[in-house]
């Protein structure tokens, strides 16, 4: 017998959440293959000069993770919102609408990216072509779309939950989606004032990141460790509400962080130091808790590579937020480290862990219901594959991380300490043997990560073909009612 | 305002820096477990990493010249990381009342 | 919703009301202090200049009270021979700041510290001893923004800056806002710079 993927086994905003996994997929794939361009240009500078210029292959980078990950999240929730608010999706023809809109836009902007990749220093060009604001360089007319879609999925959710059934993760998710959209006008203007710009644009970045995006993983999460582990409802929904807690009391004002080079006045200095030396508290609460409750339910899950990714999830925020970031948040080191190859090096493993993590957690879900509930326990077949990717793309991640980190340290002694920061001492840094060969270690760990990336397509597509064991029901409240 | 870190204490700042996170989740962890499974040895181990801890963030006040009002930060972290663990167990159980650990 | 055994420290209820208030109280401080910040940070506020800076000697020194590094606006230095009104200044300073955006700079430099990098920091780039004299270093600005692969001196890195197909005017309106830039007061950011004049 072969189970297929079949839409039979989906209720109809997991049909839509399908849409947004598959090409999340994509754009993750987009994401590694423009990364591995990027590092092959600090290896080989001529490669692809003037066809693809760096700055055109890192801006496609560092684009498709956030699209990626954004499209995951959508994914996500269209996916439990059914069975959290006990009734179909209010307008769910007006989000098919708005995922085709989102796709066509994200197609169009990246062909710009790539086919036009600059303009006159005009305001066409910001609206048309590209904003040249890290992360958030979509043109504007883009930018006014993205509101728009976002404007759909937000009714769709507060729609359903208003007709259906409201809860605590209910309550929470919306008000984060409100937080999240309304952040991303604070990135939508013009200004001549590198400062003020800059203070904004912080907003978007680290209020996305360390606030709203933690948040709406924390959503995402409790109600995956009632369908996973089978945890009771007030017992997640009070850790919830503890981590949106120590999540915003530590995260909004750690935003400080951001503030102490940029212009701002020196109380920033304090700010920033205080509240981001304290955001690994809720990671560390987090680790704590997961580790508690799959304690109690002594590790019996229905969905064994979701499991191992949601404990992925918990030790990567860990490592790549709370240890990461705390050893380069001090403004006292933070002086000699900012900018340097310590920021991607934090970069890549927060990103990663934190967030990738989750999403391919989701995928595993998804795919398990789309299978016709396929069981995915102990002695499943092929079950080499899911560990494998798991594994390459972890130690692709962690070797990038730590190449970066041995390039940045050199660089923080050499450039900034020693060399004040000169063209002349970036240079020095650059031409060192460690930075060199770290580059090329970066390399090697990025083709790592691509094989890792390459297996969990693979074994996505395949997992449960031949699986003839349907996965055990666990008792879940409320009852739950599939449409 | 901050007397930056000096060239010579970098590594031993980041390694420090590292220490205190790892030491608090080490620490957090060892004195869960020691509960859960009611061990003495690991409620031990649990105070030795609070140890660790307490030395990385006085180490790290040397370092990064934590003085004046910046003192309220060694201080922060002192508390902030050894209470946070045992409130966050203490958390767990009281959430997780009548679901029947065992 | 919770049974009686559970105390009230660990409701659901204690903290629900507790994720509110801090989360209220966070941004409603984050909302005093952006208030506070913007009027701080305004173009003519005394941490960031006037866009009429362009029209003076800027230097980056050592300062003995704040034990920073500062920046120093000195005596009359005007770009390109000519002194500019404030509506010129701002206006040349923007068509930097929108080319400086539409040519997608920060995707390899970082301004401030932010962005990418493959390429050096410019937070401080008008005042580098690599563009030589104050006199020269408009001139040679411009030629290498104009130009960037033929005048590329990569430092055996053997990067080069793309041709972006700059134009005259907005190679000086990169420049001004390059100098306007560098006047700004960045907390000591970046740490032992060395001006031309040895600062
Ligand atoms: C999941 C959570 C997080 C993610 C995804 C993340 C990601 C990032 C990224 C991508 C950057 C670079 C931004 C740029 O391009 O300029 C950055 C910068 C930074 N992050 Fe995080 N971060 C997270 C959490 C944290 C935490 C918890 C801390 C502190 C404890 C922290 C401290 C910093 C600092 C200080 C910088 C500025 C680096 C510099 O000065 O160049 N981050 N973060
Ligand atoms: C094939 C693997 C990858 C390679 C070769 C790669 C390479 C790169 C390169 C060359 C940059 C530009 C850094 C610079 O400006 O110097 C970059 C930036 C970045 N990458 Fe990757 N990357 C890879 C995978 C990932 C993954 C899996 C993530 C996260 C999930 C990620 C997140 C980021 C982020 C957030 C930045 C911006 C960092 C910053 O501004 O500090 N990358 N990457
Ligand atoms: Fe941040």
């Amino acid at each position: 017998m072969v189970r297929t993927l079949d839409g039979a086994h989906l209720n109809g905003g997991q049909k839509l959440a399908v849409k947004y996994f598959n090409v999340a997929v994509i754009l993750f794939f987009a994401q590694l293959a423009f990364g591995l361009l990027a590092a092959a240009q600090y290896l080989h500078p001529d490669f692809l000069r003037g066809v693809l210029d760096f700055n055109v292959n890192r801006m496609v980078h560092i684009n498709a993770m956030i699209v990626w990950m954004l499209y995951g999240f959508i994914g996500s929730v269209y996916w439990f919102l059914e069975e959290e608010s006990g009734r179909t999706i209010v307008g769910l023809r007006l989000g098919h609408l708005a995922f085709w809109l989102l796709t066509l836009a994200v197609t169009v902007v990246v062909a710009v990216y790539l086919l036009v990749q600059t303009g006159p220093g005009d305001d066409f060009t910001r609206w048309f072509v590209n904003e040249g604001r890290e992360y958030i360089e979509a043109p504007r007319w883009a930018d006014i779309g993205i509101v728009v879609v976002m404007g759909v999925f937000f009714y769709n959710v507060a729609a359903t939950f208003t007709k259906g059934r409201w809860s605590g993760i209910a309550g929470v998710l919306t008000l984060d989606l409100v937080a999240l959209a309304g952040l991303y006008l604070a990135g939508m203007f013009y200004v001549t004032n590198i400062s003020v710009d800059q203070y904004w644009w912080w907003w978007v970045v680290h209020l996305w990141v360390e606030a709203t995006w933690e948040v709406l993983v924390g959503c995402i999460m409790a109600w995956a460790l009632m369908h996973l582990l089978g945890v009771r409802r007030r017992i997640v929904e009070t850790w919830l509400y503890i981590e949106v807690a120590l999540m915003f009391g530590s995260g909004i004002l750690g935003l400080g962080h951001h503030y102490f080079w940029i212009g701002a006045p020196e109380y920033w200095l304090a700010i920033g130091g205080f509240f981001s030396a304290l955001e690994p508290i809720p990671l560390v609460a987090m680790v704590v808790h997961s580790i508690y409750d799959a304690g109690v339910h002594r590790l019996k899950n229905r969905n064994h590579p979701a499991l191992a990714w949601v404990i992925a999830h918990a030790f990567g925020n860990f490592l790549g937020a709370g240890v990461w970031g705390f050893m380069h948040t001090l403004p006292q080191i933070n002086l000699f480290t900012h900018g340097t190859q310590w920021t991607p090096s934090h970069g890549h493993l927060a990103f990663f862990g934190a967030y990738a993590t989750i999403n391919i957690a989701f995928f595993y879900l998804a795919v398990q219901q789309w299978r016709g509930n396929v069981w995915m326990g102990a002695g499943l077949a092929g079950g080499w594959r899911w560990k494998w990717a798991l594994g390459l793309l972890s130690v692709g991640v962690l070797g990038m991380t730590v190449a970066l980190l041995i390039a940045g340290y050199e660089q923080s002694f050499i450039e900034r300490a020693q060399g004040g920061s000169t063209w002349s001492a970036y240079f020095a840094a650059q031409t060192h043997p460690w930075f060199v060969e770290s580059m090329a270690w970066r390399m090697a760990f990025g083709w790592v990560t691509l094989a890792g990336f390459v297996l969990l397509v693979w074994d996505l597509l395949t997992i449960g073909r031949h699986e003839t064991r349907t996965a055990e029901t666990l008792e879940e409240e409320p009852a739950l009612v599939h449409g | 305002m901050i007397e930056p870190v000096e060239l010579a204490h970098f590594f031993l700042f980041f390694f420090t820096a590292a220490a205190v996170i790892v030491a608090a989740l080490g620490y957090a962890l060892l004195y869960a477990f020691a509960r859960l499974y009611r061990r003495r040895g690991l409620l031990r181990g649990a105070w030795l990493a609070y140890g660790v801890l307490a030395a990385a963030v006085l180490t790290l006040g040397w370092l990064a010249n934590l003085t004046g009002y910046w003192q309220v930060l060694v201080g922060l972290l002192l508390v902030g990381y050894g209470v946070a663990p045992v409130l966050i167990w203490r958390l767990c159980v009281a959430t997780h009342e009548g679901e029947g650990r065992t | 919703m919770n049974t009686a055994s559970t105390p009230w420290w660990a409701s659901t209820g204690f903290w629900k009301k507790t994720a509110i208030w801090v989360t209220a109280a966070s941004f409603l401080l984050l909302i005093g202090l952006t208030f506070d910040t913007m009027a701080k940070m305004v173009a003519g506020s005394a941490r960031v200049p006037d866009y009429t800076v362009i029209n003076r000697h800027i230097d980056y020194r050592y300062d003995d009270q704040k034990r920073r590094f500062m920046p120093v606006i000195g005596g009359e230095a005007p770009l390109f021979g000519k002194v500019l009104s404030t509506e010129e200044a701002e206006r040349l300073v923007t068509l930097g700041k929108k080319t400086i955006q539409a040519k997608n700079c920060m995707n390899c430099h970082t301004l401030l510290g932010n962005g990418a990098y493959y390429a050096p920091d410019l937070t401080k780039a008008w005042l580098d001893p690599a563009w030589g004299p104050e006199s020269a270093r408009p001139l040679l600005m411009k030629l290498f923004l104009m130009d960037p692969e033929g005048n590329a001196r990569t430092y055996g890195t053997g990067r080069k800056m793309p041709d972006l197909g700059i134009t005259e005017k907005e190679a000086e309106g990169i420049i001004a806002f390059l100098k306007w830039m560098s006047a700004i007061d960045t907390n000591g950011f970046p740490y032992n710079f060395r001006t031309a004049e040895g600062g």
